[in-house]
């Protein structure tokens, strides 16, 4: 009979020699999210908050904003204090929500078609999707996924290669060495409360 | 058919005579003090972004002038030729100024050495405007013959020429020095520029089709002009590449964080 001890270092190698959460994972857990998205959109006899609250909930799940607001400030994020990183990330989550969920209005009858996903050199997942129908028939849209603890998060959106992160990023720069670091927050803040009056 | 809106979205505010914004006033007014103040501290801004734009000073005043040309003239236009028209007629009409591009696409997938994309630009042209009735309809894509498209911007890009400097062309829109160049190669192969009657309506027509992509593009932006930059910079790089992985020398530094603190 196997000893305690072997069963137990089996049972150790067994996890170290577990692969890593692979590409299909990632892919996975996406077509969950989008799946999750897309039948908010379509179920009959919501109002437009709740299914933009419900589309949100799946955001906030899948999205790592930290990481993504990480990534728009880069080097910029040195000139912040630790509350006004904490600010602005406040601030950038509500910016996309409010942007995407303004967007998800003019949907109806697009349907998201899941594509390859792509192992990058950094360990990074690109997972490939096409909208089919509608007016943005035939737009790739990419979502590059990070793994963190047990799955996989969101940290960019590629549409037709127009990273989200590199936009952001560089609009954040042009800010930064004009009107200085301070005033960041201050511009994307009034932006939100202007988007939030207009809507 | 395809990618229409996004697309065009950059390539409209990018080559047609798209008149492109900032939201308003604000940040085109900043622009001078941007130029005369040396950026704040550290040599970085060019450690974010990698898009070269030495006149941006120009630049900015040319996109603030298509900018008010657009909200004054091509948008309410465009807006009143969608509130006119269901919605299929300005889709079916981009349809066909898109065949009508077939020259463009098909002599520079050639200028590309590829064959075989340069054979399914024809068998497209022919399907489209034959059963396509005039290039109405696209059977053709359903067929298996997909559209790339393709410019003697993107042609110099293939064989290796760097853009240049970005450029914000007056009517045209944002461009680059290769692209503007190559704007001009493409000039005799434009249909519009032999049927000078159909450039209106095809403007007309095309801004429609970005009405909304546009309005909020302005409203998202915290620099509308930087944004049309960043963007237009990648979506030729993406075009350029044809859809194989563009990125990766460009982008592993993007996704890197940097000093993580966790």
């Amino acid at each position: 009979m196997m000893s305690k001890l072997a069963r137990l270092s089996a049972f150790v190698a067994l996890l170290v020699w577990a692969p890593p959460v692979a590409a299909e994972d990632a892919r996975t857990v996406m077509k969950q999210s989008i799946d999750q998205v897309l039948a908010a959109l379509r179920e009959p006899g919501l109002s437009h908050e709740e299914r933009l609250r419900r589309v949100e909930k799946v955001a906030e799940a899948r999205f790592d904003f930290k990481r993504m607001s990480k990534l728009v400030l880069a080097r910029n994020r040195k000139k912040l204090s630790a509350e006004q990183q904490d600010e602005f990330l406040v601030e950038f989550q509500k910016h996309l929500t409010m942007t995407y969920g303004r967007r998800l209005g003019e949907f109806s009858n697009e349907t998201i078609e899941m594509g390859d996903a792509r192992t990058e050199s950094n360990g990074d997942v690109t997972v490939k999707t096409i909208v089919r129908g509608g007016a943005a028939d035939g737009v790739l849209i990419d979502y590059r996924m990070r793994a963190r603890d047990d799955s996989w998060y969101v940290i960019d959106v590629i549409i037709e290669g127009i990273s989200l992160i590199s936009n952001f990023r560089s609009q954040v720069q042009e800010i930064v060495s004009t009107k200085g670091a301070d005033q960041l927050i201050d511009v994307l803040r009034e932006k939100n409360e202007k988007e939030a009056q207009e809507s | 058919m395809t990618k229409d809106p996004f697309r065009v979205t950059v390539l409209l505010v990018a080559s047609l005579l798209c008149a492109c914004a900032t939201t308003t006033s604000e940040p085109v007014t900043e622009a001078p003090s941007a130029q005369l103040e040396p950026a704040t501290d550290e040599p970085d801004s060019e450690s974010a972004t990698d898009e070269s734009d030495p006149f941006q000073r120009v630049n900015r005043g040319v996109f603030w002038f298509n900018d008010g040309l657009d909200r004054v003239l091509l948008e309410p236009l465009a807006a009143g030729w969608t509130w006119m028209t269901p919605e299929v007629v300005p889709v079916r009409l981009g349809k066909f100024f898109d065949n009508l591009r077939f020259p463009i696409r098909f002599v520079n997938n050639l200028f590309q050495l590829d064959l075989k994309q340069t054979g399914r630009e024809l068998g497209r042209f022919v399907t489209n405007t034959t059963v396509g009735l005039v290039g109405f309809f696209d059977p053709a894509t359903g067929w298996g013959l997909e559209k790339r498209d393709e410019d003697f911007g993107q042609t110099l890009g293939w064989w290796g020429v760097p853009t240049g400097p970005y450029l914000m062309l007056p009517l045209l829109g944002p461009s680059s020095v290769r692209d503007g160049f190559g704007y001009l190669v493409d000039t005799p192969l434009r249909v519009t520029t032999w049927l000078w009657f159909l450039r209106p309506p095809e403007l007309i027509n095309s801004r429609a089709l970005l009405l909304d992509d546009i309005r909020e593009l302005r409203r998202a932006s915290l620099d509308y002009y930087v944004s049309v930059r960043n963007a237009y910079t990648q979506f030729r790089r993406a075009q350029v590449a044809n859809g194989e992985v563009p990125t990766e020398e460009t982008y592993d530094d993007l996704y890197e964080v940097i000093d993580d603190d966790e």
